[in-house]
């Protein structure tokens, strides 16, 4: 794999680009004229005066630090995933003591009603 | 490997591939209201040009000329950006996925793929995470209280069943000892559909696929009945549209990568690989829409917890299982 490899992602990546670009750009030539009346944010017809960006429930908090540790770990199966069959046993012990700090860590946060939905 | 093609077969290739992508976000969009119709014993959109298949061309014209607004106390240059990231990511995610082995044109061997990556499955999990930005800044920057409540939802639903996903497609990679799609077709094509041996693997990828696209009964970034649309509520026009497109390509591309992974891809007999990975696509959107048709929406604690603590742990089990099969049974 080189890196010329990945000039076909660069094109698609333009391609992506190109379509969110060209439906913009057209919204932007061909929409009628914007109204003020209508600039107030939707509430449901109440009138709106309250701050709007509040302060989040901290369970987001959590949910979002739980995934950055199971991601990262679920990015360092993959590699063994792809060579266990050449690694036989030697890797599946490696593996399971790798899926036992994950297990652990999901046991820890449970016990600890992390995942607890307040 | 792609290192020899020119650079005119690769831009030739990304236009049509794209260009099918966005008419099949149409025709599913259509065909999923034709279906729901159905399904709730009523017809569905029939009047637009014959049996109604021009629907999708008269929805374009009528966003087109809609009024295009940004709501007071909305940050301008992030409510643009938003939808714009949603779908790059949504669109380019199309690149890694193989829809046939070669093609004999211009007396070259075109193989039938944007790019294999040796890395497929990570590149599709990276394009994901950038696209959870567009939902979660389109929410943000709309300065509406729901919007920002929705955002606040998808992302923390997303991130949490990203992980269930991630681990669910395990046991494919062991079995085919690749992270490329091509390597994963190629070994489903020397076997069987991975289907049969990670029934288990496939049904959480499908689970966690019905909530990584934000689709009932896992919708609640966008319930309606609670968040008045979500994080697209001050969206309109073609900038809602540009969420749409987004969402419905994500669901194709998650089909797509289901039937790459678990039913074989390409692969099949008789009819060209393009067709049978149509076929396959088809059948998970089916499978997409009846839920949608069947199932009430899930209460949000309910959503959260079932990831965490049913799918999360059934998708461990079921990488372990599979580690011990093959590392004592199937070494090389």
């Amino acid at each position: 794999m080189e890196l010329s490899d990945y000039l076909p992602i660069l094109i698609f990546f333009a391609g992506g680009l190109l379509v969110g670009g060209a439906i913009l750009s057209l919204s932007k030539i061909v929409r009628p004229r914007r109204t003020l009346v209508k600039e107030l944010p939707y509430e449901s017809g109440i009138l709106g005066g309250t701050p709007v960006r509040q302060r989040f429930s901290i369970d987001f908090y959590l949910t979002a630090m739980l995934f950055i540790v199971f991601d990262i770990e679920l990015a360092f199966i993959y590699p063994i995933a792809v060579t266990l069959r050449d690694d036989g046993v030697l890797g599946l012990v490696v593996l399971a003591v790798f899926v036992f700090t994950i297990v652990e860590a999901l046991a820890y946060v449970w016990k600890k009603r992390a995942l607890e939905w307040r | 490997m792609t290192g020899d093609e020119t650079f005119l077969v690769i831009v030739v290739k990304a236009v049509v591939v794209i260009f099918v992508l966005i008419s099949a976000f149409a025709y599913t969009l259509l065909w999923e209201r034709k279906l729901i119709g159905r399904f709730q014993a009523r017809y569905g959109p029939n009047r637009t040009g014959l049996h109604g298949y021009m629907q999708p061309l008269a929805d374009v014209v009528k966003l087109i000329f809609k009024e295009d607004f940004v709501p007071r106390g909305a940050n301008r240059f992030l409510f643009h950006l938003a939808p714009m990231i949603s779908v790059f990511a949504a669109v380019a995610a199309v690149a890694v996925i193989p829809f046939g082995t070669t093609l004999n044109a211009f007396g070259e061997e075109i193989p039938l793929v944007g790019a294999d990556l040796n890395v497929g499955v990570l590149f599709l999990f990276a394009l994901s995470g950038i696209g959870f930005y567009g939902l979660i800044l389109g929410g943000w920057a709309s300065g509406n209280k729901y919007s920002l409540l929705g955002s606040a939802r998808t992302a923390a639903q997303l991130v949490s069943y990203e992980v269930a996903m991630g681990l669910s497609i395990v046991g494919v990679i062991m079995l085919a000892q690749s992270l490329s799609l091509v390597d994963i077709v190629n070994a489903q094509r020397d076997t069987v559909w991975y289907i049969l041996f990670q029934p288990l693997g496939f049904l959480i990828f499908l689970v966690a696929a019905v909530a990584e696209t934000n689709r009932a009964p896992f919708d609640l970034p966008e319930a309606e009945s609670e968040l008045v649309a979500g994080y697209h509520t001050e969206y309109g026009g073609l900038k809602f549209a540009m969420f749409f497109l987004a969402e419905y390509v994500n669901m194709i591309i998650i089909s797509a990568l289901g039937a790459t992974l678990f039913l074989g891809g390409f692969a099949g007999p008789v009819l060209p690989g393009v067709v049978w990975l149509a076929i396959k696509i088809a059948v998970l959107l089916f499978l997409f829409i009846w839920l949608r048709a069947t199932l009430p929406r899930l209460r949000y604690d309910q959503l959260m917890q079932f990831g965490w603590k049913v799918l999360l742990p059934l998708a461990t089990l079921n990488l372990l299982i599979t580690a011990v099969i093959i590392g004592v049974g199937f070494q090389n």
